[in-house]
């Protein structure tokens, strides 16, 4: 190989790791990138609704671009609503991308999963970017700020939604909720039993 | 041929000085990793293991169980959580782990087990199913045993040694993020382990 060759095989080889390296950054920028919050106190709001009551309707924004209603599933899907307290923190961060390898779950039960918190927008959309991407609408709370979570009695006096699970069914009845500790993950088991526990 | 080999070897030695890649892990600002050279904690471990997973790890028929009622040389812990990304992804290259163990006959003496941190038994379950996952993986819903781990980022990996006597386990190795393949993580496993000597490729 002459030592032209030689210096092109060279160039191109370090435009190659600098690509990747490029890359690599963005995706190391996230690391270290979630707030740490502390132990909060556990709940912070009171509760405006109770099982077999109609659930509040809403409409928002989602990271999709487009609006979501509560209303317009009314007839044709059950639903869960998952509010979690804000972006880029801990607890948070590890909810939903779980959700995420369980859609065949809400499809076996015909339930829609409409994840909400009052973030803005661009925030919750980064946020889910960083997370890979999930099969779920979600839907920001932000303007007027935590108008839904206070329909539902879930606004925390710092302005976050509590950690909160609500099954409604396609009469609009709420038929399961979790007001969760702040400061830890509901499991799972109960919200798929919950929702298996609907007719179809 | 030439030119492809040292593009690759160019973007290798980029990747391995940690320029290139970036870590893959859910990181936990409180972790405190047990050190090599400690007692790995003998902790209760809950799992609805299958017949043939309790036969893998030489268990009685009903648990809780203990990590010293395993019987092998090495055990090879993976801290995983359902609800991590990044344990998601690395789901097919633990099973090939296991399938490699098995395949190169040192699965006798190495064993592989996952333990969910802050993972009910359903949300174990539902990872064994979704990723097809075929060696024992025990639930830890309370963080209980994730503590006693030093509270560690997820993926990550403990290479445990029998002490002589089977006393206990003792950390060999430590991995925190996702396995750069398979078949160098086991590398690495059997040359701090000193185990090489029964595999047979």
């Amino acid at each position: 190989m002459n030592t032209r060759r030689l210096w092109a095989t060279a160039l191109l080889g370090l435009t190659l790791c600098v690509s990747v390296q490029a890359l690599a950054q963005e995706d190391a920028r996230f690391q270290g990138s979630i707030y740490q919050v502390g132990t909060l106190k556990p709940v912070d709001s009171v509760l405006k609704v109770r099982v077999g009551d109609p659930a509040p309707d809403f409409t928002l924004p989602t990271i999709q671009g487009t609006t979501v209603s509560l209303a317009e599933f009314k007839g044709k899907k059950n639903v869960v609503l998952s509010f979690v307290p804000a972006a880029w923190t801990p607890v948070c961060s590890g909810q939903w991308p779980g959700y995420n390898i369980v859609r065949e779950m809400f499809e076996a039960t015909d339930t829609a999963l409409i994840g909400l918190s009052v973030d803005n927008v661009p925030t919750l959309f980064a946020w889910v970017k960083q997370m890979g991407g999930l099969w779920f609408t979600v839907a920001s709370d932000f303007y007027p700020h935590g108008r839904t979570a206070e329909a539902y009695g879930i606004l925390r006096s710092t302005g976050e939604a509590e950690r909160s699970l609500f099954l409604i069914d396609k009469q609009g009845i709420i038929r399961y909720l979790d007001v969760h500790d702040i400061n830890s993950r509901p499991d799972l088991g109960a919200l798929i039993k919950a929702m298996r526990s609907l007719p179809k | 041929m030439r030119i492809v080999t040292f593009l690759l070897t160019l973007f290798l030695v980029g990747a391995q000085s940690g320029i290139c890649l970036g870590l893959e892990a859910s990181e936990n600002p409180e972790a405190r990793p047990l050190a090599v050279g400690m007692p790995f904690p003998s902790f209760a471990l809950h799992g609805n293991l299958t017949k043939s997973g309790r036969a893998y790890l030489g268990l009685p028929g009903a648990g809780p169980y203990s990590l010293d009622q395993i019987k092998a040389k090495v055990v090879i812990v993976e801290v995983f959580s359902m609800y991590c990304p990044h344990c998601q992804n690395e789901a097919p290259v633990a099973n090939e782990l296991h399938a490699l163990l098995k395949s190169r006959k040192l699965d006798k003496n190495m064993k592989l087990i996952g333990l969910g941190a802050g993972n009910s038994e359903f949300e174990v379950k539902v990872f064994a199913e979704k990723y097809e996952v075929e060696f024992p993986l025990f639930e830890d819903p309370d963080f209980v045993a994730h503590k006693l781990m030093g509270q560690v980022g997820t993926p990550f990996f403990y290479v445990l040694v029998a002490d002589p006597g089977h006393a206990g386990f003792r950390v060999t190795d430590t991995y925190l993020g996702r396995l750069p393949t398979a078949r160098r993580f086991l590398d690495r496993v059997i040359s701090v382990t000193k185990t090489g000597k029964e595999a047979k490729p």
